[in-house]
């Protein structure tokens, strides 16, 4: 159902994965948000426009990064200095939470799209070893996040396992996107409540939710291009009554609708989910 | 669930969809539904063609659909893009096209390119001792000669070509090379007060070549007075006298501190 003009909480628990679409709206009307997620590799390099854009937010929101081109699991050698910028970056903006895909999006350079990375055993630990680096490097925790897919490279090892692998391996955070989960069950012919709920509830830091596309009725795209599906909303819920509270930022990419409107459903969502405790508001 | 298949090497798997998405007509992945395997190959397709299309709007439409499909899966095939930037797909694409292209379409390439780098080029306002010409005390023509130090617009490009690339366009899609070289700067038009509400607009500007060298002189100087410049201009302004070149100068000069090119540097 929706309803009409609805008044957010004080502070909302959800965030809003930023786009330039709406950028100027947002650091005019400064709506109330958890907090806002950026694209690092869309604000590198950008200009003196886009410092004075993020330092103008910064001063309003707390921001938290959400990598696009790290690569993690590529066999191509990783970018060190791009991460010596990329923590140039964070630093420069107080950002600390720095997320981004389990996947890989360059082979013989960048295909700067996200790739699944074959789940066996040997790209576990190749992975592990890079995330330790990766830490290292940007004095940070590297968040990961399990990615859509929509086939499957190798299944020596099952998704859930080669996650838990990789979080235990590494001894890093989990970005659990719930509408991932969803896609892929379809995709893949899972149960996403079973798949939840074995998660490890001490590495989930924060969630992603967003809408997808139907292509087929056995294969859904992860577009962020629509409204969030109510299947979706449930393993939201399901995951935060299993797992605990944790932050949640919603994404839309595609087909933005104004900003407004975007609000209102993540308004909307708000109050179909648990309330954070303070402690737990952005980073 | 996990299977008791041999365990296949993963670098080869990698190896084997990266091929596949960058060359689509050239078979299948083993054990992947085609329709599965089409949509990665149509994401990063469309991903990296909204990028390029974007970029480079004249040299697009100088493509039909079929020849800039074309020029992106050879882009895709034969270019290693090593940075992890978006904003940098266009300038990977401009080393492909030096490669690839005739070379009108390499140098409009290049053009095209001049006016993203002016956009997101970093400035450091600190060094400009004023932004905005119009607050500029009147200086004399001595003044300007001997009495300050210029420095160019930070953001300012530089570019110069054999051909007219900014006068290519769908109805004039290869001009031949131009008589002399086409002398262009593209840069931002820096506001006194900068903002983050103050989007700046990019311009651009046909030069002489005199007026090229001496932007040349001026930013490998990083500062410098125009009669420091003169000596290096001479050899290029034939048939000139050097208090005429100096006079010439001054007016030159005036414009392009009227127009954001140049600025003074802070005492």
């Amino acid at each position: 159902m929706r309803r009409a003009a609805l008044t957010p909480n004080p502070i909302p628990s959800l965030g809003l994965g930023l786009r330039r679409e709406f950028l100027d709206q947002v650091l005019t009307e400064l709506p109330a948000v958890a907090q806002w997620e950026i694209a690092p590799e869309n604000w590198m390099g950008r200009g003196n426009l886009a410092e004075y854009q993020l330092d103008y937010l910064r001063d309003h929101y707390p921001i938290s990064s959400h990598g696009l081109s790290l690569s993690i699991g590529s066999q191509d050698p990783l970018d060190e200095a791009f991460l010596l910028r990329l923590k140039a970056f964070l630093d420069r903006f107080s950002i600390n939470r720095y997320s981004e895909h389990l996947s890989y999006c360059s082979v013989g350079g960048h295909l700067y799209d996200l790739l699944p990375i074959p789940f066996t055993e040997a790209a576990a630990e190749h992975v592990i070893a890079r995330v330790r680096r990766v830490q290292e490097i940007i004095e940070r925790p590297l968040v990961l996040e399990n990615i859509s897919y929509y086939a499957s490279a190798a299944t020596e090892l099952d998704e859930l396992s080669f996650i838990k692998r990789i979080l235990q391996g590494a001894d890093c955070e989990l970005l659990l996107d719930v509408n991932n989960v969803y896609v892929n069950s379809i995709n893949q012919g899972y149960d996403p409540h079973q798949f939840i709920c074995e998660l490890p509830s001490s590495r989930i830091t924060y969630g992603h939710i967003a809408g997808h596309h139907e292509e087929a009725p056995d294969l859904l795209i992860d577009t962020h291009g629509a409204g969030v599906k109510p299947a979706v909303v449930e393993l939201l819920q399901l995951a935060q009554q299993v797992h605990g509270p944790f932050a949640v930022v919603l994404e839309r990419d595609f087909n933005i609708p104004p900003l407004g409107e975007l609000l209102n459903e993540l308004y909307e969502l708000d109050q179909q989910l648990q309330p954070l405790g303070e402690a737990l508001h952005g980073n | 669930m996990a299977t008791n298949k041999p365990s296949p090497d993963w670098r080869e798997l990698q190896q084997q969809w990266a091929a596949a998405i960058r060359a689509p007509n050239q078979g299948s992945l083993p054990g992947v539904e085609p329709r599965r395997l089409a949509v990665y190959q149509r994401l990063v397709f469309n991903n990296i063609d909204s990028f390029i299309s974007r970029g480079f709007p004249v040299l697009r439409q100088l493509h039909n659909e079929q020849q800039w499909q074309q020029l992106i899966y050879q882009f895709m095939q034969q270019h290693a893009a090593q940075s992890p930037l978006f904003a940098d797909i266009g300038r990977e694409f401009v080393a492909f096209a030096q490669q690839t292209l005739p070379a009108v379409w390499a140098q409009l390439a290049q053009y095209e390119r001049m006016e993203v780098d002016a956009l997101y080029a970093e400035v450091d306002y600190q060094l400009l001792h004023a932004t905005n010409a119009a607050a500029e005390p009147v200086l004399t023509a001595n003044e300007l000669l001997d009495g300050v130090q210029f420095r160019v617009n930070p953001s300012a490009q530089l570019g110069v070509f054999q051909y007219p690339v900014q006068q290519v366009s769908a109805a004039n899609p290869q001009p031949p090379a131009a008589a002399e070289p086409v002398c262009l700067v593209v840069y931002r038009e820096l506001t006194s007060q900068p903002h983050w509400q103050q989007h700046e607009a990019v311009k651009f500007m046909q030069l002489t070549p005199l007026t090229m060298v001496l932007l040349e002189t001026l930013q490998q100087a990083n500062g410098s007075t125009l009669r420091a410049a003169l000596a290096s201009l001479q050899p290029y302004a034939v048939g000139y006298q050097p208090e005429q070149l100096a006079q010439a100068l001054v007016t030159v000069v005036e414009g392009l501190m009227q127009r954001c090119v140049l600025f003074l540097a802070p005492e």
